[in-house]
């Protein structure tokens, strides 16, 4: 009783400030995509981390924890602080022509600059087709909490429903306002509830000190260098520490906030903040993960990924759980409505107005996009039920094939003669090796030992740059992001 | 008139390769872990010290390149 009722206060609350969003908001497509490009620095850094954290932190990165130990936190912690001078090489150049020249999404801007439809086609369908695994991880963390946390009262597919659909409403209505505002609220409340998580497990399982003794006397490869059983070599290690600052601002709903700051402080300050945030709230995910080995020693598999409601439904009190799941819902739905909000303004932005009907109105373009924001949410309900593989392998595959766009912005900002055809076959032969390296068709001693996102970025960078040296460009990239 | 300050960016092209390199820590792989407070591996610490000195540098860089001219 004591869980449906904090579910439903929580779920109503985050209704009321949606639509307060919403209340907020005027008339114009930059108000209902970028929220009037006047977000200020606290919305800013909450959107931003709250985006950014998702159901990976909250369940994958614990289940991984769990399978490979203390050592996954080295990566995670720096892997994703180095993200932060990305929002600087790529951020801030990108904040400035969105202010001068009106960009609303990601294609947009790569269309311009390099003055291609084709290439603004290929940068659409990319971003499309890899963000929704990544979507669909989301609801996927919500029919497994909502599962746990009522003893199977809500089954997993009306779980990742219900949310679903509560996120389609808000950000159908409010847009990014909604979005960035329902992001601060929902940022709190996960920060929050992770603490207060790591402190009831090690409080049950005896205190942290103790119980990872006995971990370690159990299954010292948790506590090893390299991981459980070698998981990780020198060259996959140095593969993952750049992952991350690849693909990160490559995501459509966190190149778009990009757009979004007042001011060029509010950005500033959130790329100082981030690595800081970044090291203190992954230490909670991974511990969690390791101590629950002492209590549920033999999962396998997608089986890890439940680790945090499972220790949560055993050693806490049903409110407190009940509490706390609802900061994992918040780190779901936080980025779910995110990037139901990037693709659905894409398709409206990119697909119908720049396809179809140049000459939409405003009020067309919103319809269409919240239309699309339904039907992707729809697509990614469907691929969520199929439950393809673990949180982790899900959101590497997506990292990667979006990583994949990077040398083409870079290309687009800093380098005049960078061409559009050199970067169109880029994209197609980084995704067509992607592909190879995931079916095995291509033999995977051909990665050398790396992941395959290294050898693919550097055949996608050496064609651009190849693909280019006879070509100039009309127009110019914008001035060094230093002025 | 005086002459515009000249803001080298390698210094600061060494200083992030230089984290960047500290976080390939390779050297001490195969050694047992240490252990620190709450019996966690000390190596855990050592990235959390990493991702602060970090933040540190950005915060240095962002003021010396990052002017606020909006």
């Amino acid at each position: 009783m004591i869980t449906a009722v904090i579910l439903i206060l929580y779920l109503v609350f985050t209704l009321v400030v949606g639509v307060a969003g919403y209340r907020f908001s005027r008339n114009t497509a930059d108000d209902y995509f970028l929220a009037g490009r006047g977000v200020g620095t606290v919305v800013l850094f909450f959107t931003l981390i709250a985006t950014n954290f998702s159901a990976f932190f909250f369940l994958g990165m614990a289940g991984e924890s769990y399978r490979i130990g203390y050592s996954y936190y080295g990566i995670m912690a720096f892997g994703t602080s180095l993200v932060s001078l990305m929002f600087y090489f790529v951020g801030f150049k990108v904040w400035k022509l969105g202010k001068a020249r009106g960009y609303i999404t990601p294609p947009e801007m790569i269309g311009d600059l390099f003055k291609s439809p084709a290439l603004k086609l290929l940068f659409l369908a990319v971003m499309i087709q890899f963000t929704l695994p990544y979507l669909a991880i989301q609801p996927i963390g919500a029919g497994i909490l909502l599962e746990r946390l009522t003893h199977g009262a809500i089954p997993f597919a009306w779980g990742a429903t219900l949310l679903t659909l509560l996120i389609v409403f808000y950000v159908s209505i409010g847009g990014m306002r909604s979005v960035a505002w329902t992001d601060v609220m929902q940022g709190v409340l996960m920060f929050t509830l992770m603490g207060v998580a790591v402190v009831v497990v090690g409080r049950a399982l005896g205190g942290i000190t103790e119980a990872n003794a006995q971990i370690y006397a159990k299954e010292p490869g948790l506590f090893a260098h390299n991981g459980l059983d070698g998981y990780f070599t020198p060259k996959r290690w140095f593969s993952y520490m750049l992952l991350w600052s690849f693909a990160v601002p490559m995501f459509p709903q966190m190149f778009m906030r990009f757009y979004i700051p007042g001011s060029v402080r509010a950005l500033k300050t959130t790329t100082v903040l981030y690595p800081i945030v970044v090291a203190i709230l992954f230490l909670a995910p991974v511990l969690l993960g390791v101590l629950g080995h002492l209590a549920f020693p033999d999962l396998h598999g997608p089986e890890a990924d439940q680790i945090v409601p499972m220790l949560l439904t055993a050693f806490a009190p049903e409110w407190l759980a009940a509490l706390v799941m609802v900061g994992a819902l918040a780190a779901m739905m936080s980025t779910m409505d995110s990037q139901l909000l990037a693709l659905g303004s894409m398709l409206s932005r990119d697909l119908y107005v720049g396809f179809f009907d140049a000459a939409a109105s405003t009020r067309a373009q919103v319809r269409v996009g919240r239309a699309a924001v339904a039907l992707i949410a729809g697509v990614g309900l469907a691929i969520a039920f199929t439950r393809p593989g673990t949180i982790f392998e899900m959101a590497t595959e997506a990292f990667t094939g979006l990583a994949i766009l990077l040398p083409t912005t870079v290309a687009g900002l800093y380098w005049k003669r960078a061409s559009a055809p050199a970067c169109i076959a880029s994209i197609l032969a980084g995704e067509a090796l992607l592909i190879g390296y995931h079916y095995e068709w291509i033999d995977p001693s051909w990665t050398f030992g790396f992941l395959p996102f290294l050898p693919i970025m550097i055949v996608c960078v050496g064609i651009i740059m190849l693909g280019s040296l006879r070509s100039k460009r009309t127009l110019s990239p914008v001035e060094a992001p230093s002025a | 008139m005086p002459k515009p300050e000249k803001r080298s960016f390698a210094p600061w092209l060494l200083a992030f390769a230089g984290l960047f390199g500290l976080s390939l820590d390779f050297w001490w792989w195969d050694e047992p872990p240490a252990f620190a407070f709450l019996h966690v591996p000390l190596r855990v610490y050592y990235f959390t010290g990493l991702s602060l000195l970090f933040a540190g540098v950005m915060y240095a860089f962002t003021r010396r390149f990052w002017i606020d001219k909006d």
